[in-house]
């Protein structure tokens, strides 16, 4: 990918494939979901989850799965509010963008 | 190299921060390698490069949010403390110390003023020499100043009386008078204005250096 992704958009994309699951999703799934829209490492995804976690932003629970316990990551409240203010700042950002590439043309 | 032995490098990896920490990520590979099933193993291995690859990404984002790291387990644990044992401390506080406090206070003071008297008297006294000391040269300056305008008014006068006499003389007296009453002017003139720009200055030096001990008794 030609465009590096930040940190800030790293969470919000993190966020936003999280929120899609009303009951949660877990680990290895949320990697698969961000890197079928984004080139990003494996090992990059563990401390972006690990940090919304501690921002209260994700919380956990363990579910049993094929006699394991297996991780699921759900969306806080804190984390929706989070997430909306990320999609506003994020239309808004590439509607800037889109006006500049397109010559001032407004989408 | 298969994931229990990625496992097993991780966590050796790892062993460097804490154990909450340690057990989280451990557990998301866990759950990663699980997940994947065996047959995709080599294809995660192989994406996930090393164990050194992946403990350095969760080791430098642990370092990034270390502070805050702190500053959260630090805010819990005030928590968690304040009612214990900040209640003791307080509780202590008053018991034990203020009666004594004020009496140590007290000894301490009188003990500083016997002591301490005479030097603080005789760093005081010092001080006091001194800044008479820089009002007197400046002060000197002036009056050096106003002795040669004095001397020259005398020469051109003295001078004058013997311009009957000896003419020549008279002249040069008088001439000479005239250049020493300009130089004690010009002279005076500067000093004045020295007088003017130091005085103030030092008077405002005074000042806050007297201030000094009663700003720092309202700080603290």
């Amino acid at each position: 990918m030609v465009f590096n992704t930040g940190a800030a958009l790293l969470d919000a994309i993190v966020l936003a494939v999280v929120s899609r699951e009303d009951d949660g999703t877990y680990g290895y799934k949320i990697t698969q979901d961000v890197r079928k829209a984004l080139e990003v490492s494996e090992s990059t995804l563990y401390p972006v989850l690990r940090r919304l976690q501690k921002d209260e932003c994700l919380e956990v629970y363990d579910r049993q799965f094929d006699g394991r316990n297996r991780r699921y990551y759900k969306v806080t409240d804190r984390g929706m509010a989070q997430l909306k203010l990320y999609t506003t700042e994020w239309k808004n950002y590439s509607k800037k963008i889109n006006i500049l590439f397109e010559g001032g043309v407004t989408v | 190299m298969n994931h229990i032995e990625f496992m097993k490098e991780l966590e050796s990896l790892l062993q460097g921060i804490s154990k909450e920490e340690r057990d989280e990520a451990l557990l998301f590979y866990q759950n990663y390698f699980d997940d994947a099933g065996t047959e995709n193993e080599d294809d995660i291995i192989r994406e996930l490069e090393s164990p050194r690859k992946v403990a350095d990404t969760i080791l430098a984002d642990l370092k990034g949010t270390e502070y805050t790291e702190q500053g959260v387990k630090g805010a819990d644990e005030e928590q968690k403390d304040t009612p214990t044992v900040r209640g003791e401390t307080v509780k202590q506080g008053p018991k034990t110390s203020t009666a004594l406090k004020i009496v140590l206070v007290i000894l301490i003071g009188l003990a500083a003023i016997t002591f301490a008297g005479p030097l603080v008297l005789g760093a005081l006294c010092i001080v006091f020499g001194l800044v008479c000391a820089a009002f007197g040269i400046f002060i000197g300056l002036v009056v050096g100043a106003a002795a040669m305008m004095i001397g020259g008014v005398a020469l051109v006068i003295l001078g004058l009386t013997k311009i009957f006499s000896v003419f020549p003389i008279a002249l040069a007296t008088s001439g000479a008078g005239l250049i020493l009453f300009i130089v004690g002017l010009i002279a005076m003139v500067g000093c004045v204005k020295l007088c003017m720009i130091a005085f103030p200055a030092m008077v405002r030096g005074i000042v806050y250096v007297c201030r000094l001990p009663f700003q720092r008794k309202a700080v603290s």
